[in-house]
């Protein structure tokens, strides 16, 4: 290949015919900005960030899909240039719901929002799973973009998460074709591609279909090459950036396909491809299931002996004791170990060793999945134990089936799941696995791959090898003492063991998801890792359930019916719920506690408005977390399984004179109550409506009915003034306006921002606080604030409390601390949305 | 056996002799991480033979001691007959939550320290307890054996409103329906049950028979409207305008308090009353199938030595933390039940007593890192009669932890008193109410349970439950209240013990 020369920012180089110049300048450490270039793809030019200068060339090409020529003379860094690529990143940032990056208190936000709000909808950065590691958003700050000359758009488009494991936001692409080019070039065929024309064009599947009717493999490569928070695996969505990255195999079928490990505080979080290339992907179970056995709310992860009661948990070291003391009654033909091949082969070669040389035993068997079923083989070791022959078994899963372990003495299990069998065990141990193990694995190759420990398993817990090598250990035997994995593996070497190559699955899970792995260790993966049920033969019977249970109205009879539900904004919904005993006696500022089903957490909700004569409460419902989905998933028609109110001690309502009352997000509606009730009292009311965009804006003209101004303020400045709510504050003092009463509901941040203000002006502040709550009646006392020297309690003593004497702080430390629970707790299962229900922003109200 | 007439020497002796029958419990290394109830019963054997220890006394002193005033020698007597069944009608007869009442009753200062057998030297007490809970098992088990279906009563047209569903609001309810009013229960939470849904464990009390007692009553014709706030949704007053002839208030002492000293708003700091709601009422233990999310720790001090410490302090070790408990008098002072403190430390809860919290310590999140502790030493008698627990100077020690459950007991909720102007209550809070009948300061309002007494055990709220619906049904049907003439005296003495001894 010839070499061919060109200057690039004064600096020669060298590069070979044919690269680009993007290339050029990437090999010489010259960095030029891109998003739509990717190593594993072609050149593409859709982004444009990636232009330059070259002499002699008009205008200004895209480095990207430029090749080099002997003699260019290169300039990526000029003045024009840099400003010409902060237009092209404006003009994409508008179209991507981000008008945090020209608020002005978005530093300090950040630094109280250290992770961002878990929402449905990513309205903002500030609600994107993806905002720490977004690659616009990386760009937009290295060209300190904190102006738009555009309005931010939000596109609304419906969000995806009707497959099992993606949730798809395309408000948030920003076409750069990633996705659709790595699945083009991975698969061949494209599941997903640009659809629609002019501003209209987006990503999608032909004809809307869902994922699981096209050909999409669910290989995750689209999540894994995505710039943006546009695609996401549900399960790792909110866990944040990862810490630490490692390469591991995913054993969970004979291919044993390299994958890459995204690892946080020694936990995965996902697992993608090492290479995006055909021969390199991998299936759905490889990309989505792993994390999801691994953190299973069902996994073991403590070991159980058996006293005369039952199994009681017990320590690693009573476990091996107890199960030596029981196998060492049992040494030769009346013992048998089951292994299985989703295992590494020190785990097989050590498993089979131990059955041979410690109990002297040759019934040593493998259960391996076939299709829908668990094979073990040789069968002659299940014909033992059917006849008696057998009396005390090893195993490694749920398997054999119960009938044949009624017959058994003894039942040792090292496992990752209960079963049924533990029944009759004497020991259960809990097994680390998959990506926990180091070893090796021989795949359908016939090649040895390497897995390295790369995540940490539960404490105290550890590989099958290293059960039976203790086991041994305890059984006075010597040969079981390794220093290392390798020293097994030298032993395996050494021994010189024919090694059965296991068959590749026909046809192969890459290419199809009928075929993807349905076992592990005996357990069906469906029934741990619910999703996959989609894949599953016996898919049709379980697609209807897969609608979550919540969605279901159960009883009839059941009075607190939605009578009208809608998505007011992006993210934002209004539900009106009929119950007449509430409504007849709420006062403004008061709240209701809701459980949507009977599994449901009671969650507090402002009441926003209500109808005596309807007799119905409307709130306004932010979609934050498990339960607020739940509420934004209901449809009118159903009823909720609890609503109890009016709780909370009212706002004063008397003549104050002139009254303003601020609210942002789901506290616009929360105002409105009090603005007109302080409106009827012969108070000059003034309201401040606070949103982040325009788009977000709602109720403007239910409050400006109410009230007698009404300040609207976004934060990037796209309607009405610019800034926040405590701007709009210290703009209406700057009008002389003397406030002698202020109302503020929002979110936490907001609150504390009005009152740093109002407390400067001493105008007397009272804000709604929004702590977690139990029974919200006074029992509990998980709503504590502290108001001043005193605690209060938010459901009683509030939820309005003085404002200027709120300890804000400790009161988000509250706020956050079921943090890590509450992502554990969102569901993993699909959410079909009813198509009447669809967003648009026709229902503006 | 069981005949009326007085027993002769030799058999009184051979009862005497039987000696008091063990309940087998769940091994405690098992049972600390589940939730599966301790005690296991007793078989129909062991329940026979115990029943024969009854030496059927007769001025039985038993009854005495019985706050809801149970006719225990009878229904022993059936027990010993073989009679299940008929034995837990009669129990029925003055008792609505017999399967609750045999569980969390503590027997030991009621019925069975009055039992003669026990006085005698060498020689234990009838176990009362573990018979009446044998009996109302049996029952709740063996559904299917037909019971004949209680007569209605003739409608009386009268109707009685109750508030809360708990201990208190359930007996009032169980013996009103019987004599043939209108009963409409209103709970402001989303089960039935009060305390014994959302305080008492699973471990001590399984849900699935608090839900069948309540059941019972509602096929008996008790009306239960859930999710309903008397106070915010409706005053006592309206309910009164609204047709009802009396108003029965049994809203429980719900209010946690809390030590007052620096630290106690930290993330980590939860009141008994949170810890034991997250658990029990909202399931946290299912969690995630269950979506409130549980308390989990590494290590869990609790703080204070009433039977509600001990719950928090086991469930701690079932949410699979260390458990710890510090309480600032000597073991002798704690006012939890025997059998409670017992189950606890063989469970593996750590007690330190004589040691009081004094601040607790949190990290740079606002999170709980340790408590900092001083220890003890007792000194002259106080009010309650307990010698009053004095610090040791310079004895300050720092126990790191990550979470602190303070269960100090709790205050009377002030919702209805509120709302309720012409209410009186006490210094307490608590409602004024005469003792004898329950009446409070209001005509036609009557009340029991915690909500008079303060914090204290839950067969003391029934008992007051009693005495109201006496008190309600004569003045629904008579429009009076008169006080009971021959049990004054007993009534007062057992007053004064139920506020010395709390739950």
């Amino acid at each position: 290949m010839s070499e061919i020369k060109l200057t690039i920012d004064g600096q020669e180089v060298t590069a070979n015919n044919g690269d680009t110049v993007l290339e050029a300048a990437q090999n010489s450490g010259i960095r030029i900005p891109t998003i739509c270039a990717h190593p594993a793809l072609e050149p593409y030019g859709a982004c444009r960030l990636c232009v330059v200068q070259i002499e002699g060339i008009r205008g200004n090409p895209t480095s990207c899909t430029t090749p080099v020529q002997n003699g260019m003379i290169v300039d990526t860094k000029s003045e024009d240039i840099v400003e010409l690529r902060r237009e092209i990143l404006k003009l994409m940032l508008s179209g991507h719901t981000s008008p945090c990056f020209a608020c002005s208190d978005r530093t300090l936000c950040e630094k109280y929002r250290p992770s961002p709000t878990k929402s449905g909808k990513a309205s903002r950065c500030t609600f994107c799973s993806f905002r720490d590691s977004c690659e616009l958003r990386k760009l937009a700050d290295e060209f300190e973009i904190n102006e738009f000359d555009l309005p931010v758009i939000y596109q609304n488009i419906e969000i995806e998460h009707n497959d099992p494991f993606m949730d798809r936001d395309y408000n948030l692409c920003i076409l750069c074709g990633r996705c659709s080019r790595i699945c083009k070039k991975i698969h061949g065929r494209g599941a997903i591609d640009f659809i629609n024309r002019g501003k209209n064009a987006r990503i999608g599947t032909s004809f809307h279909k869902k994922h699981t009717e096209t050909d999409c493999n669910f290989c995750g490569a689209c999540i894994d090459i995505c710039p943006t928070g546009s695609l996401s695996d549900r399960f790792a969505k909110w866990q944040g950036a990862p810490d630490k990255y490692d390469k591991s195999i995913c054993i969970l079928c004979s291919l044993g396909c390299s994958i890459d490990l995204k690892i946080k505080n020694g936990k995965m979080i996902e697992s993608g491809v090492v290479d995006f290339t055909p021969e390199n992907r991998i299936c759905a179970v490889g990309r989505f299931a792993i994390q999801q056995l691994l953190y299973n709310p069902l996994r073991l992860d403590f070991h159980q002996v058996r006293v005369e009661d039952g199994l009681i948990k017990d320590s690693y070291e009573n476990a091996i004791d107890k199960a030596a003391e029981e196998l060492i009654k049992y040494q030769g033909d009346q013992f048998a170990l089951i292994a299985h091949t989703a295992a590494t082969r020190e785990e097989i070669y050590l498993l089979g060793k131990f059955a041979k040389t410690v109990m002297k035993s040759d019934n040593f068997a493998i259960a391996k999945p076939d299709k829908d079923k668990i094979i073990i083989e040789p069968s002659s070791v299940l014909e033992k134990i059917k006849n008696g022959t057998v009396k005390a078994v090893f195993t490694t899963g749920n398997y054999p089936d119960s009938t044949l372990i009624e017959k058994l003495e003894t039942l040792i299990i090292a496992d990752m799941f209960p079963s049924e069998n533990e029944k009759s065990a004497k020991v259960v141990f809990a097994s680390a696995v998959l990506v926990e193990v180091e070893g090796t694995f021989l795949n359908a190759k016939g090649e040895i791959e390497s897995l390295s420990a790369a995540v940490t398993p539960p404490k105290n817990v550890y590989p099958d090898w290293k059960i039976v090598c203790d086991i041994a250990g305890k059984m006075g035997a010597s040969e079981f003492a390794y220093s290392s994995i390798v020293d097994i593996g030298k032993e395996i070497n050494q021994e010189g063991i024919q090694e059965e190559i296991p068959t590749a699955p026909v046809p192969s899970p890459i290419n199809d998801v009928n075929a993807l792995p349905k076992y592990y260790r005996g357990h069906k993966l469906a029934g741990v890792v619910s999703a996959l049920s989609i894949f599953s033969p016996e898919a049709q019977a379980v697609k209807a359930d897969i609608i979550p249970e919540e969605l279901k109205s159960t009883v009839e009879e059941k009075p607190f019916e939605i009578v009208e539900k809608k998505e007011i904004v992006p993210n934002t919904y209004m539900v009106s719920v009929y119950a007449p005993t509430i409504a007849e006696k709420c006062q403004p500022g008061q709240f209701v506690i809701a459980m949507v089903n009977e599994k449901s957490e009671r969650i507090p909700y402002t009441i926003s408005d209500f109808d005596r004569e309807k007799g119905t409460i409307t709130m306004i419902i932010l979609e934050v977390g498990r339960s607020s989905r739940e509420m934004a998933n209901t449809r009118i028609g159903q009823h909720l399984a609890h609503f109890v109110g009016p709780l909370g001690k009212p706002v004063e309502i008397k003549k104050y004179g002139t009254v303003l009352c601020a609210g942002g997000c789901y506290g616009v509606g929360a105002i409105l109550p009090i603005a007109r009730a302080m409106k009827e009292a012969g108070n000059k009311v003034i309201c401040i409506e606070e949103a982040s965009s325009h788009y977000l804006l709602h109720w403007e003209k239910r409050l400006a009915d109410n009230c007698d101004e009404l300040v609207i303020i976004t934060k990037d400045g796209s309607a009405g003034l610019k800034g926040g709510a405590q701007d709009a504050i210290t703009m209406l003092a700057k009008k002389e306006e003397k406030i002698d009463q202020a109302y503020i509901i929002g979110c936490t941040f907001m609150m504390m921002l009005c009152c740093e203000v109002t407390k400067k002006l001493e105008i007397p502040t009272q804000t709604a606080m929004n702590p977690i709550m139990l029974d919200g009646t006074g029992m509990c006392g998980a709503c504590r604030v502290s108001e001043g020297e005193k605690t209060k309690f938010a459901c009683v003593d509030g939820p309005f409390l003085d404002g200027l004497q709120i300890d804000w702080i400790e009161l988000m430390q509250r706020q956050a601390a079921f943090k890590i629970e509450e992502i554990e707790g969102l569901p993993q299962v699909p959410i079909e949305k009813s198509p009447e229900e669809h967003f648009c922003a026709c229902s503006h109200t | 056996m069981g005949k009326k007439e007085r027993m002769d020497k030799e058999e009184r002796k051979r009862r005497m002799n039987i000696p008091r029958q063990k309940m087998p419990e769940q091994d405690p290394r098992r049972r600390k991480y589940n939730s599966e109830e301790v005690p296991y019963g007793f078989s129909e054997e062991t329940a026979m033979q115990e029943a024969q220890r009854c030496i059927k006394c007769e001025k039985p002193l038993c009854i005495e001691g019985c706050p809801v005033n149970i006719n225990i020698p009878e229904f022993i007597d059936l027990i010993e007959q073989g009679k299940f069944i008929e034995a837990a009608w009669k129990l029925n007869e003055q008792n609505a939550l017999p399967a609750v009442t045999g569980r969390v009753c503590p027997q030991e200062t009621q019925c069975e320290i009055k039992c003669v057998l026990g006085k005698m030297k060498g020689k234990e007490p009838v176990a009362i307890g573990r018979l009446e809970r044998f009996a109302a098992d049996y029952e709740r088990r063996h559904k299917s054996i037909q019971t004949p279906a209680p007569e209605k009563p003739e409608p009386s047209g009268k109707k009685v409103a109750i508030i809360g569903a708990g201990p208190a609001g359930l007996t009032v309810a169980g013996d009103l329906i019987k004599l043939g009013h209108e009963i409409v229960i209103y709970e402001a939470l989303h089960e039935p049950g009060g305390v014994l849904v959302y305080g008492i464990p699973e471990f001590r009390l399984p849900k699935e028979i608090v839900k069948y007692e309540v059941s019972n009553l509602e096929k008996m014709g008790v009306k239960i409207i859930l999710d309903y706030v008397v106070g915010k949704s409706r005053s006592i007053d309206e309910l009164l305008n609204s047709g009802y002839d009396a108003v029965f208030i049994g809203t429980g002492a719900g209010l946690p308090m809390f030590m007052n000293i620096p630290g106690e708003n930290l993330v980590g700091v939860y009141s008994a009353n949170e810890y034991l709601t997250r658990a029990n009422l909202m399931k946290a233990y299912l969690f995630p199938t269950y979506a409130t999310a549980p308390i989990q720790s590494k290590k869990v001090i609790t703080v204070g030595g009433g039977n509600v410490a001990m719950d928090s302090a086991r469930t701690a070790l079932r949410l699979g933390a260390e458990s710890v408990i510090v309480y600032r008098r000597s073991r002798q002072e704690m006012p939890a039940r025997i059998e409670e403190i017992h189950h606890a430390e063989e469970e593996g809860v750590e007690m330190n007593i004589l040691t009081n919290p004094v601040r607790i310590f949190g990290d740079d999140h606002g999170r709980v890192c340790g408590v900092e502790c001083i220890r003890m030493e007792l000194g002259e008698p106080d009010d309650s009669g307990r010698r009053r627990p004095v610090p040791v100077k310079g004895s300050e020690f720092t126990i790191e932890c990550d979470t602190v459950v303070p269960s100090l007991g709790n205050k009377p909720n002030p919702l209805i008193a509120m709302t309720t102007p012409d209410l009186k209550t006490t210094r307490w809070g608590t409602l004024a109410c005469d003792e004898e009948t329950m009446e409070t300061s209001k005509k036609g309002v009557f009340a029991g349970g915690d909500i008079v007494t303060g914090a204290a055990t839950v067969i003391s709220a029934m008992g007051a439950g009693k005495i109201a619906a006496v008190s309600i049904h004569e003045y629904i049907t008579t429009g009076k209240v008169t006080k009971p003439k021959k049990e004054e005296k007993k009534q007062k003495k057992r007053r004064k013990k139920k506020k010395d001894k709390t739950e």
